[in-house]
């Protein structure tokens, strides 16, 4: 009941971080009201089964329940960051031409590390005492998976950032290697 | 041409059916909040009832022991 909760809230502040991003016009500040929750509650869903099967065939000690808990409380985690840190966004969006979208797009790398480090943090200490090489495989699975599939679906829901879109609007495709 | 060379229309519709999939998972979400909420109910019930007849049961003790040797009412 806490983690959905938890879920719940987290995609609430993503919402208000979506106002704030999109707030360059009226139809995209709507569009992201729905866009960014959706876009993490997409990629948690992408990734969630990849994490509890390779908990159970790693026959960690770790429960799924409880990797999907700290999975919830961790997107809640992040996207309390990004909410935090949405006025800042939405006020350098109007009033810088150069810092506007890097601000924006720095937010949510610095969210999505909180969140990673609040993920690995809780679920060593739920198993805390026990062997954890099982369980942390498990949430770095999630965290690269959650990525991925983030990268692609903030390239189909694009724009989110700015009527122009930004670097991350091609996906992985738009990335030179 | 937009991802992996898909025109625009294509990457729509690829969204909206992503969307339903989402709304379909928050629905679940609700549901299983719901179910959990009313597990929760019925165990602090259950807590509650057993608590109650253990004071039930403490206080039966009580009365029979000053019953038997005369003390209190």
């Amino acid at each position: 009941m806490f983690a959905v909760l938890a879920l719940a809230s987290g995609l609430v502040l993503a919402a208000v971080w979506g106002l704030a991003a999109g707030s360059s016009s009226l139809e995209l500040a709507l569009a992201d009201l729905y866009k960014v929750p959706m876009v993490i509650l997409l990629s948690a869903i992408t990734a969630l089964p990849a994490g509890l099967v390779t908990l159970r065939l790693t026959n960690a000690k770790l429960r799924g329940s409880e990797l999907a808990g700290a999975f919830a409380t961790s997107i809640f985690g992040g996207t309390l960051v990004l909410a935090t840190l949405a006025p800042l966004v939405a006020i350098y969006y109007h009033t810088s031409a150069k810092a506007g979208v890097p601000l924006a797009l720095g937010s949510v790398f610095v969210a999505l590390a909180t969140a990673s480090l609040l993920f690995a943090r809780a679920v060593s200490r739920r198993i805390a005492g026990q062997p954890r090489a099982a369980s942390l495989l498990a949430v770095v699975i999630l965290v690269v998976l959650f990525l991925a599939a983030l990268l692609q679906f903030v390239a189909l829901a694009s724009p989110i950032i700015g009527v122009h879109g930004t670097v991350l609007e091609n996906g992985f495709d738009g990335f030179r290697l | 041409m937009g991802l992996a060379g898909h025109d625009a229309h294509y990457l729509a519709v690829a969204w909206w059916i992503a969307s339903a999939l989402g709304i379909a998972a928050i629905l679940g979400l609700a549901l299983l909040f719901r179910r959990a909420r009313k597990t929760g109910e019925a165990e602090e019930i259950e807590r509650i009832l057993a608590e109650h007849d253990e004071g039930d049961a403490g206080n039966r003790r009580a009365s029979h022991v000053s019953r038997r040797h005369g003390v209190d009412a």
